[in-house]
Order: C-alpha cells, then structure tokens, then sequence
C-alpha cells in the first residue's frame, strides 16, 4: 500500500523536473566547470530576458492565444533604442522609445485578434514580420553599435553583489505576479481562458482585457529587447530569432497548458530554467554552437511532448479512479 | 441569393483581382504582358504553388504548418550536400525527399496521436530543421551542381519550362486526390466537423498524419526544384515561404477553419503574391521593404476570408 501511493507520487512528477535533474547530472560529469558559483550566476543572468518573455507569453497563452512575434519585437526594440540614441536622445528616452515600440507592437497584436478577429498565430506571425521589416528597413540590415553605459549596465552592473539583469528580471516577475493574482485585471485574464462567456456575462469587456494581456506580452519583450541590446551593445532587427520558440517551449513544458486556461506564470519558472540550464551546460561543455541550435530545438520540442503525454496519462488515470 | 451564384463569387472576384494586378502592371512596365514575362512570373509562383499544395491539405483539416520553410531549406541543403559528395542523382534526390517527408510524418505524428496544438508542434519542427540544415551547412553556401540535376528547375519542354509542367502535374494530381478521392473527402470532412467526421468513421489520427507527411513532402519537392533553379543551397532560402506560403493558401480561398477550399484556388493565390512581388519590383521598392508589405498582404488576406464567410453565413 505505502510503496503503492510512493509510487504514485513519483509519478506525478513532471517529466520536466527529472529532465533538469538529469541535465545537472550530466553537466555535473561532463562539465566539470558547471557547478561553480560563478556559473550558476551566469545561468540566472542568461534565463533573466527569456523569463519576462516567457511570464508575457504565458499570459497570452493562459486566455487560449498565442504569440508569435515576441523574438520580433525584441529585435525591433533594440533596433529603436539603439537608433534614438545615435540620434543623440538620451538614454531614459531611447529605453522609453523602445519600450513604446514593444508596447505598440503587441497593442497591435491584441486588436487584430480581439477587434479584427484573426486567427491567434496569424495575427500575431503577421504584426511580427512587419516589426521585423520596420527593423530590417530602419537599420538597413545592419547592426547598430549602442554603447551607452546605462544600457550596458543592465547586463554588467550588479547592485548589492546581485547581477542587475536578474534583479530586473525578479522585479518584472513580481510586478507581473501582483498584476496576475491581486488584481481584477488578472483575474479576468485566468477567467479568460477558463469561461470567457461568464465573464461576457458579469459585464466584463472581454475585448480589452484580450488586447491589454497582448500588449503586456508585448511590453515585456520589449524589456527583454532592451536586455538583448545591453548584452550585445547593438541594434539588429534579427537579434532575437526564435526566442519565441524558447518563450512557448519554456511555458509549455512549465505546465500551462492551450485548454481552458491551465496554468500560471509561477510554473513557467521550472520551463525557462530547463532551456537556460541545457543552453549553458552545452556552452560549459564546450558543445559547438552549430550543434546547440537542433539539439535545443529537440530538446524543448521532445520535453513538450513528453509533458503532454505525462498529463494525459494523470489525467486518464484520475479520471479512471 | 442562389447558393451556386454565391459560391462563385470568390473565385470570380480572385480572378478580376489578379487581371486588376496585371493591369496595373502593364501600365508601370509596357514588358510586362509579354510571353517571356508571363512564363517567368508562372515559374516564380511554380515555388510558391508547390509549398501551397500540401500546405492546402493541412489547412483543409483546419491545422497549420508552420514548418514548411524549414523543411524546404532542410531538404534543398541535404540533397545539395550529397550530389556535392558525388552520390547519384536520384539516390540524393531521394534521400532529400525522405528527409522532408520524415519531418511532415514526425508533424502529423505529434498533432495527430500526441495532440500537440499544430502550430507548437510545426513551429518546433521548423527550428529543429533550420537547426540540422546549419549543421550540413556549417554557414556555407553550396554551388555547381550537375546539369541533368539543374534541368527540373531551368530546363524547357518545347517552350514550356519544365517546373511549370512539374508544378502543372503535381496540381492536377492533388486536386484528383482531394475532390475525387475517398481519403480526400476525408480531409475535408475532417476539416468542417471533427467530431461528425470521427463518428462517421473517418480515421482521424490517420489523415492527420497523412496530410502533413504531404506537406513535408511537397515543401520537399520545392527545395529540390529551388537549388536547381537557383544552382545553389543556402540556409536562408526556405525563409520567405512561411509567410507566403499560409497567404497564397487563404488568398486561394482555402479557410483557416478548415473544410472548405481547393489547391485551383491556392494557385491563383499564389500568382497573386507573384505578381505582388513583381510589382514591388518594378515599383523599384527596396527588398528590405517586402516583409512588410507581404505581412500587410497576409493580415488582409485572412481578414478579407473571415469577412466573407461571415457575409455568406
């Protein structure tokens, strides 16, 4: 009987979680550098923009949506900071400019599925390809050197010995997790996904709480387009190709899930330290970088489908009790 | 009004739209409506038209495929790689194909039996074959390939080029296949009603996987036709056809709700696009400009269907 309800437990585990044990097991072996102090900070500083991409994502994806453009956006948003300040604006400006930008973007994203009615995917790969143009026009395909030392900061700065990046990146969680637990917005968005008519029928305007949840998705690439510039030093409109892959990969394999409004942003924490885990331990083990992109890709996309089987089976199996 | 008539009004209005187009093309370039020309916007669409046949049959189950891009640079980099390394021509041919193929069964596999959404599922195959195609690659650019290989894509029967006859042929059999065939009354019944289509005894998990082993293999066949027109296998070369591939579908007519549509309506979409870069082109609008103009294009495209179905309900 014990053994049976342990075992029990052991199964309800999330694949994820014995995937990340199993990385640090390997990357503990193969990369002897990996368990150091100074690493595990770098692997916090590189899941910082992919985790207030993914919390954006997450919520999008809570009201049954989904967002396809972040990686544009982040590009795009770099691109307009990196160019208002070589147009001598100075740096609180250009930061505010890019962040508009982003906001934009995704307030965009939100009227077209919202208002308009497009399909999530279309609206949202469609807005996102044209910011990508906006980027590649404006900056003739080039990159664009932004140095300023505020920018800089974000990554190299570090405030009470803790790396700025993550202090952002924990400051961005918190703020979105008041937004999304203690206030009637982010009730709605969880209803949203769950009861839309219910929530048609309390009187709530359904339609822009949709439209606010995509421009905060966009709002937050845009901070971590702004990360993206700091650690790079530049502008490029293709800065941030398949982040939005990493995004959904690391909200999915977290636990929320397409139906019924599933999940939170809490859970996406486990997904964006799974795929910033395997990227840094392929980096510390020397693994090529050519070899990273399809071996990711696998990865995140294997996981997923593990996760899916995982809960279809507990599912199945309560359901049979 | 008539249910005839107003099935007719789409396709009427697609083709006044395309005659429209070309209008206002011959008034830019007095060229434009020359045979050399037509037959050279025919063969640029012929691409387009063969990403657009299998992803028709995804979009007709009212599922998406967002790997089709990656899939064509994945097989045109993969069949470049082994004609450099001295393999036959249709062995390589036909590994490449395989390849392309395997990625749409692995597709169908994990939206029809896992149950991932399509776009999350065909979105991932598409980073994992752009990702293999930088490991063949290794950032290079692969040339010079041999001349019965580059035949499919600049060859000419009489004075048809081969790839219009190819492209001509592979529409002819998909439209058999979808309008004519048990399985492709399958397809469509799936798209309109899922559940109605289950009872009915369609096999759904069988189709799924059907229709996007299809489109792995016909976003296959356009990668080999791209490098041998092109004489060369790049990365990047499968980029442009995500976007344009989903417009020319929903252009042709083909709803993203599934169950309504033809692969005749997917090529007309797919001139359109054509002929839309074309007059960019001739507009002297810069390339960097067309992401743009071709996202506008796609926005419109499914507004303008979603508008109509509305409108005919």
């Amino acid at each position: 009987m014990q053994v049976k309800t342990l075992l029990g437990q052991w199964r309800q585990i999330p694949p994820a979680i014995w995937i990340v044990v199993l990385m640090c097991l390997i990357y503990g072996k193969v990369a002897p550098g990996f368990f150091t102090l100074s690493n595990l900070t770098n692997v916090a500083m590189q899941a910082a923009p992919l985790l207030i991409v993914a919390v954006g994502v997450t919520t999008v994806i809570l009201t049954e949506g989904i967002d396809l453009s972040v990686g544009f956006i982040m590009g795009l948003v770099s691109v307009v900071v990196s160019l208002l300040l070589k147009a001598g604006l100075g740096i609180w400006w250009a930061m505010l400019g890019g962040l508009g930008a982003g906001f934009l973007c995704g307030l965009t994203n939100g009227v077209m599925v919202a208002s308009v009615g497009l399909p999530p995917f279309i609206a949202t790969l469609g807005v996102g390809s044209m910011a990508y143009g906006v980027g590649l026009v404006l900056t003739e395909g080039q990159s664009i050197q932004a140095l300023d030392p505020v920018l800089l900061f974000l990554t190299n700065g570090s405030l009470a010995g803790v790396n700025m990046s993550i202090i952002l990146a924990a400051a961005v969680f918190g703020i979105c997790w008041l937004l999304m637990y203690e206030t009637a917005f982010g009730r709605n968005v969880i209803s949203l996904g769950g009861n839309p008519e219910a929530l048609r029928v309390v009187g709530v305007n359904t339609r822009r709480v949709s439209i606010l949840v995509y421009g905060v998705s966009g709002l937050l690439a845009a901070v971590a387009g702004l990360l993206v510039a700091s650690r790079t030093g530049s502008g490029y409109a293709a800065a941030a190709m398949g982040w939005d892959f990493d995004a959904i990969g690391a909200t999915i394999i977290g636990g929320t899930s397409f139906e019924e409004g599933k999940g939170g942003i809490g859970k996406t924490v486990l997904g964006v330290l799974l795929i910033s885990i395997l990227r840094n331990g392929l980096n510390v083990a020397g693994v090529h970088n050519m070899y990273q992109f399809a071996l990711i890709g696998l990865v995140v996309l294997g996981t997923i489908v593990l996760d899916v089987r995982f809960r279809q089976t507990v599912e199945g199996g309560l359901k049979a009790q | 009004m008539n249910r005839n008539v107003r099935a007719l009004i789409a396709p009427i209005f697609r083709l006044t739209f395309v005659a429209a187009l070309c209008i206002a093309l011959t008034i830019m370039n007095e060229n434009f409506l020359t045979w050399t020309n037509i037959i050279n916007v025919l063969r640029q669409a012929t691409l387009l038209v063969i990403v657009g046949l299998g992803l028709t049959a995804v979009i007709l189950t009212a599922g998406i495929d967002l790997s089709v891009g990656g899939v064509l640079a994945l097989v045109g980099c993969t069949t470049a790689q082994l004609l450099k390394s001295g393999l036959p021509i249709p062995v390589a041919v036909l590994i490449g194909l395989a390849v392309g193929t395997a990625v749409g069964f692995l597709n169908g596999v994990m939206v029809g039996v896992i149950k991932l959404p399509p776009f999350v599922a065909t979105y991932g195959a598409k980073w994992i074959a752009e990702g293999l195609a930088l490991l063949l690659m290794q950032g290079q650019i692969i040339f010079g390939f041999p001349s019965s290989y580059r035949w499919v894509g600049v060859g000419y029967v009489g004075p048809i080029p081969v790839p219009i006859i190819l492209t001509a042929i592979l529409v002819l059999a998909f439209d058999f296949f979808l309008t004519k065939t048990v399985v492709g009354r399958d397809i469509y019944a799936l798209g309109s009603n899922r559940d109605a289509a289950y009872y009915s005894g369609v096999s759904v998990c069988k189709i799924t996987i059907l229709v996007y082993t299809l489109s792995g293999l016909t976003a296959g066949i356009a990668g080999l036709l791209m490098t041998a027109r092109l004489d060369a296998a790049e990365l990047g070369m499968g980029e442009p056809f995500l976007m344009q591939g989903i417009a020319s579908v929903v252009m042709g007519g083909t709803s993203l709700l599934g169950g309504e549509g033809r692969v005749t309506g997917t090529v007309i979409g797919a001139i359109i696009l054509t002929l839309v870069v074309n007059g960019l082109n001739l507009m002297g609008v810069p390339a960097l400009w067309h992401q743009i103009v071709l996202g506008a294009v796609i926005l419109t495209a499914v507004f303008i269907d979603l508008q109509m179905k509305k409108w005919a309900n």
